[in-house]
């Protein structure tokens, strides 16, 4: 198998933009990543990521600009903070058939865009950057749309791009809902 | 804040936009929205061109029979040149800027992004659907749409924002303040 | 509104549904309740250096509280003197002053006005600036690190208002370093009365087995017994109601039961069993023995807890329909690094913003309260009668107490001192012992 970790053409140096095949194989990865959780196809999702994931939601805390700490400071919380034991275990979850508020199912789209992949220092890895907006309907009225910004790294590997890091960033202090009970 | 526009030339041109070419300009718009949210208003400056019209105008209700196309000499709630542009976001830098100090956080997402070249080698227009959420102080929230029409030109190798008409889906603005760019 | 003797029945075991409705009754709950009663602010922890300040809410009332120079801790409404603005618009921070954004009017951190733009050229040096500071919170004070605050200065002190819950809390606030809080909180919106999730907390753990039985069937553990309803040994635990209206679930021995991995339980465990000598040592064995068990607490107010799970939260209401959620982790402050962070993501695992079994209560809460919309479906009363002639007080340990966890022993208490508070009882009714009936009311 030829080395696919090697772009076709362009610099491969860390924080320039990938080539276009790339671009376009990043992309697929995310639409096919949003379907698949779109319709509940949890099982399929997890064999997208590494062994290795860590999936993070920080808390971003609002302070005034003097004050500010980097997202993601030793001292900071997390909604998320997950590893692929912890991201198995809600699948499993709701496997058992007894999470009584999921059934009636809730229906989620996930619309990705905004999709922006630079070079990493780590050879076969990149930086991904993407945007969602996400509605979640539930019951008789119940309707919530989710906005923020995605920072994935994403490997190469024989089976195709696997996600080794994100970290989602939501643009609420408040969370506008009871719960954050989906993968973004 | 009196920039003056050239009108954009609404010609299409029929020759086809390479997939590079699209590919380029899609992570030029994406590269741009990223730049916004995080604020880094100075790195989004150097995507602008010397000569840009950054322009959003006021929309105004009224019957079919009468309709009348937004005009750079009407009022706008855009209508800026790199220096207007530029000292917006000196005032911002001051320090003494306190409605947007804890920060908005906000979330630009773009998307029907279309490519067409011109009469001129070095342009391509660019019609793109903007969404920008924005959550202001604990729970405030507001969302603007705007269709916008680009126009992007190669400078020595390099895509740059020439021209930006925004238009958005609101009569009244229904927010109590417009402290982004679209 | 409906007089107080006929929305909370027979000891407190009924209420009445527009209790989670009912604008005029809310009123009285921020008159009579939020306004008198300890309420939680923050922890010593989260503000260790003068200037430090976190902002909160003290019932619908926005606060600063502020680390003095002197160490001490003070806390203030958040809103200008002059024309009434936000003073403060950031969840935390150091700070040496806080200045309005709007006309620039300036409050040192002790809450004094310091500063008011063109006081000579525009107010002629005429304005008395000692008149102006920021409203101060009559009371505020610290117990073992937690800080609370109440805007009535005849309220009895904070132990005092712990009360018997003092006694039992002791066991694991006191242990060697003390503990603290690991914040920024997550905060999300819940459509619920705050009563709702605050009873859920500190006295129903009926539902624990069956809203919870998916997480608890995954997670396995010695809880997984409860999943399902399948039966509950009595020496599981009891209920635990405490003078002026707190509340406690207690599972012997099971601090460590909601860790979600089996690793996770044994670094716990070892922690608790390495510890546990010291508290007997320092309590005796009868109260370190809460130490190590399982705690689903709230404390009256809206402050509820489940300490072994170590999730810390604050139901602050937003009118009668809704609720701000703010979550923290508790940690002991001597435990290490990596322990500390286990806690933090299993919390946030269980029971934070996109926890596996916080996801299951919303549901049930919001639409407690929803149902109520329906005019004739709130004219009824909720019932709450679960264990009713198996409860009393026990020879060793303070406050009334059940015969079994599943009981509804602590709901009551709570509701019993809902009530009183809401009467505008004077504070020796309200903290009158845990086991006095209300009054003598009508049957239903």
């Amino acid at each position: 198998m030829a080395d696919q970790t090697q772009p076709s053409t362009g610099s491969t140096q860390a924080g320039q933009p990938v080539d276009q095949q790339t671009h376009f194989e990043i992309e697929r990865f995310m639409v096919r990543e949003a379907r698949l959780l779109d319709q509940d196809r949890l099982h399929e999702w997890l064999e997208l990521l590494a062994p290795d994931i860590r999936y993070q939601l920080p808390v971003q805390e609002v302070r005034y600009r003097k004050d500010t700490q980097p997202i993601g400071s030793a001292t900071g919380t997390y909604i998320f903070d997950d590893d692929y034991k912890l991201l198995e275990m809600r699948v499993n979850r709701m496997d058992t058939n007894l999470v009584w508020f999921e059934d009636p199912k809730t229906s989620s789209r996930r619309l990705i865009t905004n999709i922006d992949a630079e070079w990493s220092e780590q050879a076969g890895e990149i930086d991904a950057y993407s945007t969602f907006l996400t509605y979640r309907n539930r019951r008789q009225s119940d309707e919530t749309w989710l906005v923020g910004a995605r920072e994935d790294r994403l490997r190469k590997t024989d089976q195709g791009w696997r996600l080794v890091n994100r970290v989602i960033l939501l643009d609420q202090r408040v969370v506008q809902d009871k719960n954050l009970h989906l993968f973004l | 804040m009196g920039a003056t526009a050239q009108k954009i030339t609404k010609k299409p041109n029929p020759a086809k936009p390479s997939l590079e070419l699209i590919n380029d300009v899609q992570q030029f718009l994406y590269r741009e929205a990223r730049l916004q949210d995080a604020q880094a208003y100075r790195d989004w400056l150097t995507m602008l061109t010397d000569d840009i019209h950054y322009w959003m105008p006021t929309r105004e209700q009224r019957y079919r029979s009468n309709p009348m196309e937004p005009d750079i000499t009407h009022a706008a709630h855009y209508n800026d040149n790199y220096a207007d542009l530029e000292t917006r976001i000196r005032r911002t830098e001051t320090g003494t800027c306190w409605s947007e100090d804890p920060a908005t956080r906000s979330a630009h997402v773009v998307t029907n992004i279309e490519v067409e070249l011109t009469d001129s080698p070095n342009e391509y227009r660019v019609y793109s659907l903007i969404a920008v959420y924005r959550n202001m102080n604990e729970d405030e929230e507001h969302t603007l749409y705007g269709h916008r029409e680009d126009i992007l030109r190669n400078v020595n190798g390099e895509l740059k924002l020439a021209r930006r008409k925004i238009i958005i889906d609101q009569n009244i603005f229904l927010s109590k303040s417009l402290n982004v760019y679209l | 509104m409906k007089p107080v003797d006929e929305l909370v029945l027979e000891d407190g075991a009924y209420q009445h549904r527009t209790m989670f409705w009912n604008e005029d009754i809310y009123e009285a709950e921020l008159e009579h309740i939020f306004s008198r009663a300890w309420l939680f602010l923050t922890h010593e922890s989260l503000i260790p250096e003068a200037g430090d300040y976190n902002t909160t809410r003290m019932g619908e009332d926005k606060v600063i509280v502020i680390r003095q120079q002197d160490g001490s801790i003070r806390a203030f409404i958040n809103s200008c003197r002059h024309r009434g603005n936000t003073v403060c618009h950031a969840d935390a921070g150091n700070t040496r002053q806080f200045t309005c954004s709007y006309h620039g009017w300036s409050y040192g951190s002790n809450g004094e006005l310091i500063g008011v733009p063109l006081e000579q050229d525009a107010y002629f040096n005429q304005i008395d600036k000692s008149k102006f500071g920021l409203q101060e919170i009559a009371q505020v004070a610290s117990y073992k690190g937690m800080v609370f605050g109440t805007f009535d200065a005849s309220a009895p002190d904070l132990e005092t208002y712990l009360g018997d819950m003092r006694w039992y809390m002791d066991s694991f606030l006191d242990v060697p370093g003390g503990i603290e809080l690991i914040g920024p909180p997550m905060k999300s919106i819940l459509n619920c009365n705050w009563k709702t999730p605050a009873e859920n907390f500190g006295g129903d753990d009926y539902h624990f087995g069956w809203t919870h039985a998916a997480g608890v069937a995954v997670m396995g553990g010695p809880l997984e017994m409860l999943a399902g309803n399948t039966g509950v040994p009595n020496e599981v635990g009891f209920q635990v109601g405490s003078s002026y209206g707190h509340i406690f679930g207690f599972i012997e021995g099971g601090a460590a039961a909601l860790q979600p991995f089996p690793e996770w339980r044994e670094m716990y465990d070892n922690w608790l069993n390495s510890r546990l000598p010291g508290q007997e040592e320092k309590f005796g064995p009868l109260q370190a023995r809460f130490y190590k068990g399982h705690w689903n607490a709230n404390i009256f107010p809206n402050c509820s807890f489940l300490y072994g799970t170590n999730t810390f939260k604050v139901w602050q209401p937003r009118g009668p329909r809704a609720i701000e959620v703010y979550t923290w982790t508790l940690v002991e402050k001597e435990m290490p690094a990596e322990l500390k962070q286990m806690m933090h993501r299993s919390n946030a695992a269980t029971f934070g913003t996109a926890g596996m079994l916080e996801s299951d209560d919303g549901e049930n809460f919001e639409e407690c309260t929803q149902t109520n919309r329906g005019f004739n479906t709130r004219q009824g009363y909720c019932h709450a009668g679960m264990g009713q002639q198996n409860e009393g007080p026990h020879p060793d340990m303070p406050g009334v107490i059940s015969d079994n966890l599943m009981a509804e022993t602590g709901l009551r208490n709570f509701y019993r001192t809902w009530a009183r508070m809401v009467n505008g009882d004077d504070w020796t009714q309200i903290g009158a012992p845990a086991t006095a009936p209300l009054k003598k009311l009508r049957a239903v």
